[in-house]
C-alpha cells in the first residue's frame, strides 16, 4: 500500500507539473480576457473536485445510515471516508470561491456579487463547514448519525449550485461545459483543462486516502477504548455481585 | 505587471498554498494516528 501511495504521489506531482506548464506557458492567452483567463485552469478542477468529493461524502453517509446497526466495521469505514471526503471537498470549494473572486476582480472589477451561483456556492461551503464543526465539537454515535443526515440535506445544494446559471440570470458566466450551443473553451485550450483536471483530482484522492486512514484509525481506537471500558465496568459489576 | 497578471499569480499561489496547508494538517493527523 505504501509503495502504491508513493507511485500515485509521484504520478500526481508529474501531472500537476505538466498541467502548470501547459496552463501558463503552452496554451495561448484568451482572445478577450488575455492571460487572466488562465485562472480557469485551476478554478474549474476545483469545482469538479468539490462535486466529486461531496458526492462520495453523500454515498458514505447513506451507507453509514443503512448499515450502522448491522455492520459496525463497514459503518466505521464509511463514516471515516465521509469525513475525509467532506474535508477535501471544503478545501476545493474554498479554492473555487477564492480563485473565482480573483478572476471576478480582474474581469468584472468586483470581488463579489450576491448572484445565484456565488451565493448558493457560499451557502454550500458554509453547510459543509458546519458539518465538519458538528463532527469536531459533538461526540458519540448520535453525532455520526446526525452528521450523516446533515450531509444528505447538505448535498441538496450541489445540484442547485450546478443549475443556478441555467435557472437564473446571473453575473457568473454561462456554463462553460454542457451549456449547449456556443459553450465550451477553444480546442487549443483543452490540454490545459485536462492536465489540471486530472492532476487536481489525483491529488484529492491522494490526500483523502491519507485522511481516511488517520480518521479510521482514530475512530477504531476510540471504539476499542469504549469497548474496553464497558468490559471493565461489566467485570466490576459481576465482581460486586459475586 | 498589470492587474490581470497579479490576479493570475495570486489565484495560482492561493490554490497551491491552501492545498499545501491542508496537506500539512493531514500529514500531522496521519503521523499521530500511526503512533
Amino acid at each position: 500500500m505504501k509503495a502504491l501511495r508513493a507511485v500515485w504521489l509521484l504520478a500526481t506531482l508529474a501531472v500537476l507539473a505538466e498541467g502548470f506548464r501547459v496552463a501558463l506557458f503552452v496554451v495561448p492567452p484568451d482572445a478577450q480576457q488575455g492571460d487572466v483567463f488562465r485562472i480557469f485552469f485551476y478554478h474549474f478542477p476545483s469545482w469538479i473536485g468539490m462535486g466529486l468529493f461531496f458526492a462520495i461524502n453523500l454515498a458514505c453517509s447513506l451507507i453509514y445510515l443503512a448499515v450502522r446497526n448491522k455492520n459496525q466495521g463497514l459503518a466505521l469505514k464509511s463514516d471515516a471516508l465521509a469525513v475525509a471526503s467532506a474535508e477535501i471537498g471544503v478545501v476545493y470549494c474554498l479554492i473555487g470561491l477564492v480563485t473565482g473572486s480573483l478572476w471576478g476582480r480582474a474581469v468584472w472589477g468586483i470581488w463579489w456579487t450576491w448572484d445565484a451561483r456565488l451565493t448558493s456556492t457560499l451557502v454550500l461551503w458554509l453547510i459543509y463547514v458546519a458539518y465538519l464543526l458538528l463532527r469536531r465539537f459533538a461526540a458519540g454515535p448520535q453525532m455520526r448519525t446526525l452528521a450523516a443526515v446533515m450531509a444528505i440535506f447538505g448535498y441538496l445544494d450541489v445540484p442547485l449550485v450546478y443549475m443556478s446559471t441555467r435557472w437564473w440570470r446571473t453575473q457568473h458566466p454561462a456554463p462553460v461545459f454542457g451549456g449547449g450551443q456556443g459553450s465550451g473553451v477553444a480546442h487549443v485550450m483543452m490540454p490545459a483543462v485536462w492536465w489540471n483536471l486530472a492532476g487536481w483530482v489525483m491529488w484529492g484522492i491522494f490526500v483523502a486516502s491519507l485522511r481516511y486512514v488517520s480518521e479510521y484509525r482514530a475512530q477504531k481506537a476510540e471504539q476499542d477504548e469504549a469497548l474496553r471500558m464497558l468490559d471493565v465496568q461489566q467485570q466490576e459489576l459481576s465482581g460486586a455481585r459475586g | 505587471m498589470d492587474m490581470g497578471h497579479t490576479h493570475l499569480v495570486a489565484a495560482y499561489a492561493v490554490t497551491i498554498g491552501i492545498h499545501v496547508v491542508y496537506f500539512a494538517y493531514v500529514a500531522v493527523k496521519y503521523r499521530a494516528a500511526k503512533k
